[in-house]
């Protein structure tokens, strides 16, 4: 009975992938990585859901504040909102303990994340083939199917064991690791970020003036203590008096005489 | 084999597509396209109304790039791709690099929006309401309230986006060509770039353990930085990156595999 449960909780991590869930898409993606959305689910699977759901508010709290910028982020909540949620309500471990084991576990799942990416590469060139043979079957399993195949191997595979063996099995096999790794994993997840912003950056950036309003938005958090909800305020208010001044002939009748005297 | 038909999509079709395009949101994203492989996915049905079984394949090839924004948002990119689109397969007259050069032009803008406004602003709202219903009596009135909310709000602003896409797309040829849409998306980036400014800020927390010793005592480096400028370190690494990739052309996938292995043995000698 506690197999199947574990069961069904692995499959709803498989779905709650970083990258995005083989189906459902982000709208799912934005549900499934909420650790009180984990709660819920997995309370009504293991039988208490109000326990589950305090226990989820509980965990998100914590994380509110993180989520993928750029397709980037330092955390993988659905590692978080589905196994370490579950474990809290199968193994009575308090919040704290819970939270420290969920975010130790979330930045190692980030890294291999991105091992997966590699893997979830290949798929792309499959797909190309099948296109070329002109195989629809073939190229819809390479785009939906084989990735599965990957999320369940990488998340689906440790979230039952996870469950399965308890946080002892866990606590025992992080022990193994030297803590100079585990330090090691974290810092990565504070370097992380910063990818996705840099990669943002690069898309939006035209000129290197562009440079000037990303430092303006930077030093408004540093500075002012502004939030990420504050700051779209101001920046729209930037945005409208950069779209009113710009392609406007210059004022000023010195450029004219400039461009007089080149002619 | 399909006849080449030269009528637009009706209503329930492009209902059709655009459930496709939202349940299909792009899987197994990858090191190479991130979710651009989604794509020729997402118009397959559309090529196979319109063209022969070798002009499928030929345009399925022609959208694998590179793509990544946020989805959402990026419905009003799905609307205006299928617009021109549907006048490139009708009329025959739509240049398909130009629908390269829209999806590639517009993901940088449209993420920032899609960031900023759904996972920034609207997602913690949502959690903050949700933990204030059930956070102490564990009442399945937040989760109902999460999903019912978040699924209404998204999918209606995906679904007016991809609709209002899909006219703009239509109409594309006198409109994109016309410099009024550039100064548009150039203001969005800039409302984009102090946005990203601000979460960078917010979300990047580079740091140094190094110390040095001055007058006996232990001094952190990272303390001095910080009165002088906070959070000064994130900044200059996101301007390394954002140089790394724009200017010398590093691909994202191997600055990934770059700084994690660099930050293992920077961690290892002490120094974050």
């Amino acid at each position: 009975m506690f197999a199947i449960q574990c069961l069904l909780i692995a499959l709803l991590t498989t779905f709650a992938s970083s990258g995005s869930a083989p189906i459902g898409g982000y709208p799912l993606k934005y549900l499934f990585q909420r650790p009180f959305i984990g709660g819920f689910l997995c309370g009504i699977i293991l039988g208490d859901v109000q326990k589950g759901i305090i226990i989820g508010c509980a965990m998100q709290l914590v994380y509110i504040g993180y989520f993928q910028v750029g397709g980037v982020g330092s955390m993988d909540m659905g590692i978080i909102s589905f196994p370490c949620v579950a474990l809290a309500i199968a193994a009575d471990i308090d919040t704290t303990a819970s939270i420290a084991l969920a975010t130790g576990l979330a930045t190692v799942f980030t890294s291999v994340d991105y091992v997966i990416r590699v893997f979830t590469a290949m798929c792309g060139n499959y797909m190309k083939k099948a296109a070329e043979e002109g195989n629809w079957k073939k190229f819809g399993w390479f785009y939906v199917g084989l990735p599965t195949i990957f999320y369940i191997v990488e998340r689906g595979i440790p979230s039952f064991l996870l469950i399965y063996l308890g946080s002892g099995a866990v606590e025992s096999v992080m022990n193994l690791l030297p803590p100079a790794i585990i330090t090691a994993f974290s810092a990565i997840a504070k370097f992380l970020p910063a990818i996705g912003m840099a990669a943002l950056m690069g898309y939006l950036v035209e000129d290197i003036w562009g440079i000037v309003f990303f430092l303006f938005g930077f030093a408004c958090y540093e500075y002012l203590g502004l939030t990420t909800t504050g700051i779209i305020f101001i920046a729209v208010i930037v945005a409208y008096f950069y779209y009113r001044t710009m392609g406007r002939p210059q004022p000023s009748t010195d450029s004219a005489d400039y461009e007089e005297e080149i002619i | 084999m399909n006849e080449i038909r030269n009528t637009p999509l009706t209503k329930k079709e492009l209902n059709r597509l655009y459930i496709r395009y939202l349940l299909f949101g792009c899987p197994g994203v990858d090191a190479i396209y991130i979710q651009g492989k989604s794509w020729p996915w997402w118009l397959l049905p559309f090529f196979r109304l319109y063209y022969t079984a070798d002009q499928v394949k030929e345009n399925v090839l022609r959208h694998f790039t590179w793509y990544n924004t946020e989805p959402i948002a990026g419905s009003l990119i799905f609307g205006i791709v299928l617009g021109m689109e549907e006048e490139k397969a009708v009329k025959r007259n739509v240049d398909p690099e130009a629908i390269v050069a829209i999806k590639s032009g517009l993901m940088g803008p449209v993420a920032g929006i899609g960031d900023s406004l759904i996972q920034a602003t609207l997602i913690p709202i949502l959690i903050t309401l949700t933990v204030a219903i059930s956070g102490e009596s564990g009442s399945i009135a937040g989760p109902l309230f999460y999903i019912v909310t978040l699924l209404g709000l998204i999918l209606s602003f995906g679904y007016v986006l991809f609709t209002r896409g899909y006219r703009l797309g239509k109409a594309s040829l006198n409109f994109f060509s016309e410099s009024g849409i550039s100064d548009i998306t150039k203001s969005i980036a800039v409302f984009g770039l102090i946005v990203v400014g601000c979460l960078s800020a917010n979300r990047c927390s580079v740091a140094t353990k190094l110390s040095f010793v001055s007058d006996g005592e232990a001094v952190l480096l990272q303390d001095m930085i910080d009165k002088i400028f906070p959070n000064f370190l994130s900044l200059l690494i996101i301007l390394l990156f954002y140089w790394l990739m724009k200017v010398k052309k590093v691909k994202m996938q191997n600055l990934f595999y770059v700084t994690m292995a660099g930050v293992i043995v920077l961690s290892l000698l002490g120094i974050v």
